[in-house]
């Protein structure tokens, strides 16, 4: 299979806001391809110049080799759409919205009918099918819009924010149907907020801030470059002073707890009480994405 | 053109449990005009006097209202309800995922609306005839420009309400178009008196938009006019052009208002 996305100097602008800055990206056959920033940082721009709808301002965009300005509804035939709005049909009942979606795809109704009820399935839906979609659940509702999206087999599904708004249950949920995609060998490409969606889902992954791609590999490849093995949480009471520069590791100190990069947690916290510098609070964890994004931009990801 | 089937079954599997009600308010509308105005107004009208050309001032009355009702379909349809499926109905907006192109979108979207005037224009016909109005054969076609007259309108405004929403704006516009647009068109679209009886202004402001053209041609297919064919084919002419200007201008509002 052709490559699914090859983009290189990809730049959109609205007047004079440029949105994305000249990034390059290329995503395989069968991977499974996150983009990872705060709110505003461009992921919602790139994506929704892949699925066509939007045109680019200037660079090169291909999707499975094709220019998506010529021949958008050739990319779109092979593409599964998941908005950050779900774009449902209110008016539909939940099989209805799959048929009909399908039915643009080329499917007969018979064909329709039966992929609706497989993936009614798969999104576990099977008992709603008749249903109003008003009257489902929001992960539900993210499900429908994921299984709608399936009805065409795409070579290449987009998900936009996918479990933004869902409560935990329902965003496990939705992560374990993702994984199943993704061992069906279908090549995603996701965005997030969440660094542990991001974790969770993506073989590889792009840090995106201010339109820029400021870092990326694998989660597990980012974190060893960029930060420690463990992160110590620890916090004083506001009024103490209390140096930790002299430990000689990198700090964070967000506004109420301070960040203290380390190979190991245990050792440096034991440090600190020994030297007389107990915190009222502490925590060892392992570093992950989120400390990645700080370490990166200074910010975090989710304020 | 599959493409386009495929939106105008899925419209049509939309309003499936409403078709009903809305072939029956399509038909009310029209009746209560026909009965208050046709035979309420009309028993205080002189019909020779008035040099309308017809037996009975319903007979006049009756057909230009099959035209005047298909244009405020294709105006209301064409703005709140166009610009919700624009922004938050799923409708439209997961529509162009597929390979259907929002070009296609807006020619299906206008094309529906025509179409509804259409089924609303045949389901007229039945009071027509029990009025004992209609006087020729070409009866039959009237509803097929009442269609086209609901396009002529649905397409340019649709167009309107897709630069609103592309333009991030808000509705306050709606309301001036149907009050200051459609509602005197309605009164001045030769559906009621000749439009000669206008002030000389008006009267060509009527000509030039699509509404008189629409009442003059049902018209002219329903009861015997003055009208030749050279004329009919002038107003035919007017009607496709309002059409077509409106899916050029609408293809790109459109494409503008879901892809930014």
């Amino acid at each position: 299979m052709e490559q699914p996305i090859a983009a290189a100097g990809l730049t959109k602008t609205f007047g004079d806001f440029t949105a994305v800055d000249g990034i390059d990206l290329t995503i395989e056959p069968g991977e499974s391809f996150a983009m990872l920033g705060p709110n505003g940082a461009g992921k919602s721009s790139t994506m929704r110049m892949v699925s066509t709808v939007s045109p680019i301002t200037s660079g090169s965009l291909r999707i499975f080799g094709m220019d998506p300005h010529v021949d958008g509804p050739a990319i779109r035939d092979r593409l599964g759409v998941v908005a950050q709005e779900n774009n449902l049909d209110d008016e539909l009942s939940v099989v209805e919205n799959i048929i009909l979606y399908g039915r643009y795809f080329g499917l007969s109704w018979k064909e329709a009918r039966a992929k609706a009820t497989e993936l009614l399935g798969f999104a576990q839906l099977e008992d709603r099918a008749d249903a109003r979609v008003t009257s489902l659940s929001g992960g539900m509702k993210r499900r429908l819009a994921i299984a709608r999206a399936l009805v065409n087999d795409p070579d290449l599904v987009l998900l936009d924010e996918p479990t933004t708004g869902l409560d935990p249950q329902a965003r496990h949920l939705l992560w374990q149907r993702l994984y199943e995609l993704k061992e069906r060998g279908v090549t995603l490409l996701l965005t997030t907020h969440y660094m542990d969606e991001a974790e969770q889902l993506a073989d590889r992954l792009v840090v995106m801030d201010h339109g820029t791609i400021v870092a990326q590999g694998a989660p597990a490849e980012l974190i060893a470059e960029h930060v420690t093995r463990e992160v110590l949480e620890v916090r004083y009471p506001p009024e103490a002073e209390i140096d930790l520069e002299s430990l000689g590791l990198r700090l964070e100190s967000l506004t109420d707890r301070i960040l203290i990069y380390t190979d190991d947690g245990e050792a440096t916290m034991t440090e600190l009480v020994n030297s007389g510098r107990t915190p009222s609070s502490s925590l060892v964890r392992r570093a992950s994405l989120e400390d990645v994004f700080l370490a990166l931009t200074g910010r975090r990801l989710v304020e | 053109m599959t493409l386009l089937f495929h939106f105008w079954e899925h419209q049509f599997w939309r309003l499936r449990s409403s078709f009903r009600a809305t072939i029956v308010s399509g038909m009310v509308g029209p009746l209560m005009y026909l009965l208050g105005i046709g035979i309420g107004i009309g028993s205080q009208v002189d019909v020779q006097a008035a040099d309308l050309g017809t037996g009975r001032y319903v007979d006049y009355v009756g057909p230009g209202l099959m035209a005047a009702a298909a244009m405020q379909l294709g105006a209301t349809e064409s703005l709140w309800d166009t610009a919700a499926s624009l922004k938050w109905r799923g409708n439209y907006v997961s529509a162009v995922t597929t390979p259907l192109s929002t070009a296609q979108l807006f020619v299906g979207h206008a094309s529906w609306i025509g179409f509804r005037a259409l089924i609303g224009g045949t389901v007229y016909l039945v009071p027509l005839v029990l009025f004992g109005i209609p006087e020729r054969p070409t009866t039959v076609l009237a509803p097929f420009v009442a269609a086209l007259t609901a396009t002529a309108f649905a397409a340019p405004i649709s167009a309107w309400s897709g630069h609103v929403v592309s333009k991030g704006q808000t509705e306050q516009s709606f309301p001036m178009i149907l009050r200051l647009v459609i509602l005197p068109m309605y009164l001045f679209s030769g559906a009621f008196y000749p439009i000669e009886q206008l002030p000389l202004l008006l009267e060509w402001v009527a000509r030039v938009l699509p509404v008189w053209h629409g009442v003059e041609l049902v018209r002219g297919l329903i009861i015997d006019t003055d009208l030749s064919f050279i004329g009919g084919l002038t107003h035919l002419a007017v009607l496709v052009a309002y059409t077509g200007l409106g899916m050029l201008a609408g293809a790109r509002t459109f494409t503008k208002a879901l892809g930014t």
